[in-house]
């Protein structure tokens, strides 16, 4: 997926949000992040599926966004992220909502977001994620990657295959993955950059044959790489 | 004509390139108004891949922000958070570097010097105001002066307190250059151990590029001005 925010350095975000109040607090939230710009949503077209919503469907010629921050009252509601996919073919959505639980963000993930953050998200994980997402990454805030991780641990056996060989710092950066950090939590913690992280995370997906951080997590805990979280 | 064997060589890591930026964060309380704005925009604007910072790890972990300097709380970190850069403690200042001595007739002259090279420090800190400038020219050679001058005056402990720090913060950052090389790295030191590290750095030519910190700005971001 090619971004124009390669162009220009510049991530552009719309903000999808009906409660007017909260769309100018997020505006302004993100408006003061280093190298993130908001942008307007396109008015309300005739005939939108959602029309209690501000629309996200249509241009109205300031620029494409590289992707879409949408907030879900409720989680367990993924008609808005369906229409976005339906409209606008491979936009990057992430999704926040004030709480999540496992089987809702595995869903959401599985129906195309990109990111799911929670209520617990501070100004600097939305930073982050907002940047994750747009280098082509998901993001998952750390309480709903634990969430995630002890639901599908819950439903599954742990796999009879045999366990995959990490280096020992692949080990750690995957142990904490698990733990829910994010990747620049990851990197804080170890005192690495936060690419040297991203290419380890990247060579243990590779080791493990997942996609996904979320992937990671649940194979790691199902051949026994990481304890199971309690 | 017998062929020599191939010898499998390891491919060697890059070299890392850091960047110096002194801070006048010791003066604090001696009337120095610090503008953590511009040093966190600073940090912002260059967006190094680790920032090392004068503190002990010991302090950074503790999740206290009473235990970290003013600069780097509210002007380092700050600028950090909001970006991809990853902080690194690189070791903290101990509170007899270059203290006053308090014994002897002439512990109370050698005192005085010291207080007057801080203050004389404080006093052109002022006038440049500005954290971009505290790491160029002539205060970067001030800084050295003032640091010999303190350093002859504060006696053996003074010194020696002094020199373990330096050590310290040296071997901090070779582990962090070693740990991850290839990367963009930022140091903030306060101004006075600008030349000691240097000196150190420019021995590992082949692990260290010392460069200066407008060298470290992404080139999408060298337009935008860095105030001297």
């Amino acid at each position: 997926m090619t971004t124009t925010m390669q162009a220009s350095g510049t991530i552009r975000v719309e903000i999808a949000e009906s409660l007017p109040i909260l769309d100018v607090a997020l505006r302004a939230l993100v408006a003061g992040f280093p190298g993130i710009e908001p942008i307007a949503p396109s008015a309300g077209v005739p005939g939108s599926a959602n029309p209690g919503r501000r629309d996200v469907a249509s241009r109205d010629g300031t620029g494409r966004p590289d992707l879409v921050l949408l907030v879900c009252p409720d989680p367990a509601d993924l008609g808005p992220l369906a229409d976005l996919g339906r409209e606008r073919p491979g936009l990057p959505v992430v999704l926040l909502a004030a709480r999540w639980t496992g089987a809702q963000a595995q869903a959401a993930l599985e129906s195309g977001a990109r990111g799911c953050l929670s209520g617990s998200t501070t100004a600097e994980s939305l930073a982050a994620a907002l940047r994750q997402v747009a280098r082509g990454e998901v993001a998952v805030s750390p309480d709903v990657t634990q969430a995630i991780v002890t639901s599908l641990g819950r439903a599954h056996r742990p796999a009879q295959a045999p366990r995959p060989t990490l280096s020992p710092r692949e080990s750690e950066v995957l142990a904490l993955l698990c733990a829910g950090l994010s990747n620049k939590e990851i990197a804080q913690r170890l005192y690495l950059s936060l690419r040297t992280v991203e290419n380890h995370l990247a060579a243990v997906y590779a080791k493990l044959g997942v996609a996904s951080r979320t992937e990671a997590a649940v194979l790691a805990v199902r051949t026994g790489l990481v304890d199971r979280p309690e | 004509m017998s062929q020599r064997p191939q010898t499998h060589r390891e491919p060697r890591a890059p070299r890392t390139r850091v960047a110096l930026l002194g801070t006048l964060g010791y003066l604090h309380g001696d009337g120095l108004r610090y503008d953590f704005d511009r040093l966190r925009s600073l940090v912002e604007t260059i967006e190094p891949d680790l920032l090392g910072i004068e503190a002990a790890p010991a302090a950074w972990e503790s999740d206290d922000p009473s235990l970290l300097a003013r600069e780097i709380r509210d002007g380092l970190v700050p600028g950090a958070r909001l970006t991809d850069t990853v902080v690194v403690p690189l070791g903290g200042p101990s509170p007899l570097e270059f203290a006053p001595p308090v014994d002897g007739e002439l512990a109370r002259l050698r005192a005085e010097l010291i207080r007057a090279a801080d203050r004389l420090l404080a006093a052109v800190g002022r006038a440049i105001d500005d954290p971009a400038g505290v790491s160029r020219g002539a205060y970067v050679h001030l800084c050295a002066t003032v640091c010999h001058i303190e350093a002859a005056a504060a006696g053996k402990p003074g010194r020696r307190a002094w020199h373990a720090t330096n050590e310290r913060i040296f071997e901090g950052l070779l582990d962090a250059v070693r740990r991850d090389p290839g990367r963009r790295v930022l140091v903030a030191v306060q101004c006075r151990r600008l030349h000691a590290l240097e000196a150190r750095l420019r021995s590992l030519t082949h692990e260290i590029e010392l460069v200066p910190f407008e060298q470290l700005i992404p080139v999408d971001r060298r337009r935008r001005s860095v105030s001297a």
